[in-house]
């Protein structure tokens, strides 16, 4: 499993890791892991939200068609990991008060990525 | 994103025969939410991303109900889609919100000394404008298009200094480009294309020089043309502008998606 020190590290090596031994389990796993962190009665959660929904959907098919993920599936699924770390970090940093996504939020995404991709 | 996120629901309030979301992207995550239904989506003209997926709350599709549509400068989305915020998508339990982002690739991070091979002082990019229509009524006939576009550039900075300029192009077919030195004693211009791709600066983007980098007289004049049939498809223009005295200098850069 990767130890990316950073989202945006974890963004910009998503490739080199998803591609080495991940498959659907993974990223639903990556999912089920970071969306408690992200509830949907908070707005500003959305976007985070949204993303790993549109991952978790491609992981659903990928498991259902024998969790070997195609390389266009695959490259699907570092995409949304790309942008959801991206956005993130992105969210965290917005120089606002209360912040729109908390450092802890951030944690744990980083975490999810670091214990399942 | 934008915050507050543009939101669809007062266009429906106003009675509004569309909603657009018009809005330069701010990091390479943005995704854009509705709640409300629409019969048609389609680029909108002033956007420079080419490439937009649209997902949405589906029964036939158990078990996870989200299906997605792609919608492009050549191919809208016709029919009505509806969005179920009292169902959810599985498993991840999110409200069945309609979900709009971009299939096209940005990174403001990328390493733009590494791809031109000589130091940068400094960049600035050109964030890309993200216009997407949401139409509340039928629309037969829909034609999406881009509108052509114009990027014109003079003095940037504060001090002599080796500027890389990023311009969105995503695929457009052809452009054109001209710099003129307009200080009286040399300045350099080169002109790179890139496609951003997922990785670090070592592999982060491809890249193919256009116009070599070159130290220009004062009054010179390079100007050219770029055609998708010889210069390929790509995400983005980098012009590298190295600036001295005066740092005057005028660039103008249009692109097209007619050839």
């Amino acid at each position: 499993m990767p130890s990316e020190p950073n989202l945006t590290s974890a963004a910009l090596n998503a490739y080199a890791n998803m591609w080495v031994s991940t498959n659907g389990t993974n990223w639903l796993a990556f999912c089920s892991e970071a969306l408690p962190f992200f509830p949907d009665d908070r707005p500003n959660n959305h976007p985070i939200a949204n993303w790993l929904a549109v991952l978790s959907t491609l992981a659903t098919t990928v498991v259902a068609e024998g969790n070997d993920p195609t390389a266009v599936e695959l490259r699907e699924a570092v995409s949304a990991v790309y942008r959801v770390c991206l956005l993130c970090n992105y969210l965290n940093g917005v120089p606002v008060s209360p912040k729109l996504i908390s450092d802890a939020q951030a944690a744990a995404l980083l975490a999810a990525y670091n214990s399942h991709l | 994103m934008s915050y507050p996120q543009p939101s669809s629901n007062g266009a429906v309030n106003a009675a509004q025969d569309f909603f657009r979301l018009n809005t330069p992207l701010v990091s390479p995550g943005d995704i854009y939410e509705s709640e409300v239904g629409a019969l048609a989506f389609a680029i909108g003209p002033e956007s420079d991303l080419a490439n937009i997926a649209i997902d949405y709350y589906d029964t036939t599709q158990a078990p996870t109900f989200m299906n997605s549509v792609a919608i492009s400068v050549s191919r809208t989305m016709v029919g009505q889609i509806s969005p179920d915020l009292t169902q959810t998508y599985q498993p991840s339990n999110v409200p069945g919100r309609t979900l709009i982002r971009p299939t096209d690739l940005y990174n403001p991070s990328i390493d733009l000394a590494t791809i031109v091979g000589f130091p940068i002082d400094d960049s600035y990019f050109v964030a890309p404008q993200l216009d997407v229509i949401q139409y509340f009524n039928q629309q037969p006939g829909l034609v999406p298009s881009r509108n052509d576009k114009t990027f014109e550039f003079q003095r940037i900075g504060n001090a002599a200094a080796t500027w890389a300029i990023v311009i969105p192009y995503y695929g457009r077919k052809s452009g054109s480009y001209r710099f003129v030195n307009n200080a009286a004693v040399n300045q350099g211009f080169g002109l790179w294309s890139i496609n951003y791709t997922i990785g670090d600066a070592n592999n982060g983007y491809a890249i193919e020089n256009i116009v070599a980098f070159t130290s220009e007289a004062a009054g010179a004049i390079v100007k050219g043309s770029i055609e998708q049939s010889t210069n390929g498809t790509f995400d983005a223009l980098v012009a590298v502008v190295q600036t001295a005295g005066t740092r005057k200098f005028a660039l103008r850069v249009d692109v097209s998606d007619t050839d």
